[in-house]
């Protein structure tokens, strides 16, 4: 892929010198960095050499994506959690900015992870969808943005458990706390791992009742239907031979590079059970 | 590719005045080719290339031989100066009207995408390194023949783009690295009182890959124009 | 019928009684089976212990359900909790020797 700056030629001259761009080069995606308005005359060009042609029109300057190749795979399948996250890193740091990425895998949980997690490392998501029976993320290498150290309002609340059915009073509090949060307004995302997936495998949290509080299934599905997001800890699922299937309603399996999402937004208090 | 035979046959072609230069950045010492020596006398980039062209001198340059601040800066050897990047200093020496006309045309200067430790100068016909860049200095008339020349295989149009500054450096050598396109440039007040670039002399910078059809285009113009 | 076994029971019954009660906290009203039937055995047993006979064998019967109600209610823990493990161990550790002594209480 070749990256061009070439702020301050004016069309015409700028479909000019973009022809004599792609002529001079075995490239087969260029991006081309114009002044505002220079981007007339490249559809032609475009067309022209059978490249597609997207624009991009910022504040400041038009980038101008001709693309020819088709987008570069990087099939996950079988890898297990973190390896999907750990390789597309990996490839991450490799691409120049402006350079995609395709992510696929029959598991969709690693696929979501890799989702959440792209934005913090420097990759945007352009895209994600199912595709002959995989399902699959767009990303594209984005310039990545300091991140300022001024104070953030923290409106989200992570609630991390680990202690799972066999601490009754914990798996309660998990709930309850995240209950409360939602009633405040806050964004709840609950995550659990090690011992704590045990309480989203179906019919093991109807087994935990205090006479003080609803059976702990009940106060579960409550939470998710409050609007909780809920993870379950892949790695912690595999050790106990949970899937996906097994779970309740609501709860997703997830990788490390979420968690590590979510602990490293500020915007989020972080309460452990 | 074969430059002593390439600059020879353009010499015949087009009977230029010195030669051809090679022009290389490289990114860090490691990186120097065997046989290049750091260029005695501190001067600017565009003085280390009519040199090469009239003198046959060669060597390499690293920020400390850089006289020209603003030359190296868009190459990536060392920063460019405050003044030169905010335009400021074209504002006073009269290039322009109002500050923003000034800043305006040095945020569009070409500049280089990567740092660099030193650029690297040869005549091309000697040069023991893989150029990034060959810059002719030209006649209009010799530069209108490498223009013609390097449409004859593919046709099309040619767009050069210049502002008058920064000129042997941004617009000859770090736009030519930077989009794999010729570039043709009609120097600066620094490279024409400095370098000697002659009233009568334009400047290209050429993608030394382009070379070998310019020169067979030339062939086929002198066979059948004389 | 060695009568010794009983005393050996009903010390164990005892101890996981105090144990009982420590894990019936942390996992909660499952347990209130087990601990139902462990008072129960808990007093056939003092009883076999002061009149023998039938009642030794009733008291055998009530320590194995004992054992056994002790594994069911916690299966689901156990089976996905391995972190919290230690907290009840040693209430189920104890329940484990009742069937055999309860056994060898009435061979």
């Amino acid at each position: 892929m070749k990256v061009v700056k070439a702020h301050g030629i004016k069309a015409p001259n700028s479909a000019i010198l973009a022809e004599n761009i792609i002529k001079n080069s075995e490239d087969d995606e260029f991006i081309l960095m114009l002044s505002k308005g220079s981007d007339n005359g490249l559809e032609r060009v475009a067309k022209k050499y059978g490249f597609t042609f997207e624009v991009e029109n910022s504040e400041k300057e038009v980038v101008v994506r001709l693309t020819k190749a088709e987008v570069k795979e990087l099939d996950v399948t079988g890898e297990t959690c973190p390896g999907p996250i750990m390789l597309v890193g990996d490839k991450l740091r490799s691409m120049v900015i402006g350079e995609r990425l395709k992510v696929a895998s029959k598991s969709s949980e690693a696929v979501e992870d890799i989702a959440v997690a792209i934005p913090g490392m420097g990759g945007k998501v352009l895209d994600q969808g199912t595709e002959n029976g995989k399902d699959y993320v767009v990303i594209e290498r984005i310039e990545k943005k300091p991140t300022s150290t001024a104070a953030v309002d923290r409106d989200k609340v992570l609630v991390v458990q680990s202690n799972g059915t066999g601490n009754a009073e914990r798996a309660y509090a998990t709930f309850i706390f995240a209950k409360a949060a939602l009633s405040m307004g806050k964004e709840v995302t609950i995550f659990l791992l090690m011992d704590g997936v045990s309480i989203a495998r179906r019919g093991n949290a109807k087994t935990v009742k205090h006479p003080s509080f609803d059976r702990l299934d009940q106060v579960m599905a409550e939470t998710i239907q409050k609007g909780a997001q809920m993870y379950v800890c892949e790695l912690s699922a595999n050790f106990r031979g949970i899937k996906q299937t097994d779970l309740v309603e609501g709860a997703k399996l997830a990788g490390a590079a979420t968690y590590i999402t979510l602990l490293s937004d500020p915007s989020y208090a972080v309460v452990n059970f | 590719m074969n430059y002593e035979k390439i600059v020879k046959e353009l010499d015949e072609l087009l009977k230029l005045k010195g030669s051809p230069v090679a022009v290389k950045l490289i990114k860090n010492a490691d990186e120097l080719p065997a046989g290049y020596s750091k260029m005695p006398e501190k001067k600017r980039h565009c003085e280390f290339v009519q040199n090469a062209r009239l003198k046959g001198d060669e060597g390499y340059a690293t920020s400390k031989e850089h006289l020209c601040k603003g030359g190296a800066g868009v190459m990536g050897i060392g920063t460019l100066p405050e003044s030169v990047a905010n335009g400021s200093m074209y504002h006073k020496l009269g290039n322009f009207k109002t500050a923003e006309g000034a800043l305006e045309t040095v945020n569009d200067i070409p500049k280089s995408s990567k740092e660099h430790y030193a650029s690297i100068y040869s005549p091309l016909e000697s040069a023991k390194f893989e150029p990034d860049v060959v810059v002719l200095v030209l006649t209009p008339k010799q530069a209108l023949r490498i223009t013609q020349a390097s449409l004859h295989l593919k046709g099309g149009r040619v767009s050069s783009d210049y502002s008058g500054l920064q000129s042997v450096c941004a617009d000859a050598v770090v736009a030519v690295k930077e989009r794999g396109v010729a570039n043709m440039t009609l120097g600066c007040n620094g490279s024409r009182k400095n370098a000697g670039i002659a009233d009568g002399e334009v400047i290209m910078g050429i993608p030394p890959e382009n070379l070998e059809e310019i020169v067979d285009a030339l062939r086929t113009f002198k066979e059948k124009w004389g | 019928m060695e009568i010794i076994y009983q005393v050996m029971i009903l010390a164990i019954l005892f101890s996981g009684l105090t144990s009982g009660f420590i894990t019936f906290r942390m996992l909660g009203m499952r347990l209130a089976p087990h601990f139902v039937v462990m008072i129960l055995a808990f007093i056939a047993t003092l009883a076999g212990i002061v009149m023998g006979n039938w009642v030794v064998y009733a008291a055998a019967i009530l320590q194995v359900l004992a054992a056994l109600t002790g594994f069911t209610q916690t299966w689901t823990t156990l089976k996905y909790n391995f972190q919290t493990s230690p907290a009840y161990a040693p209430h189920l550790a104890l329940m484990a020797m009742l069937p055999v002594l309860a056994i060898a209480s009435v061979l």
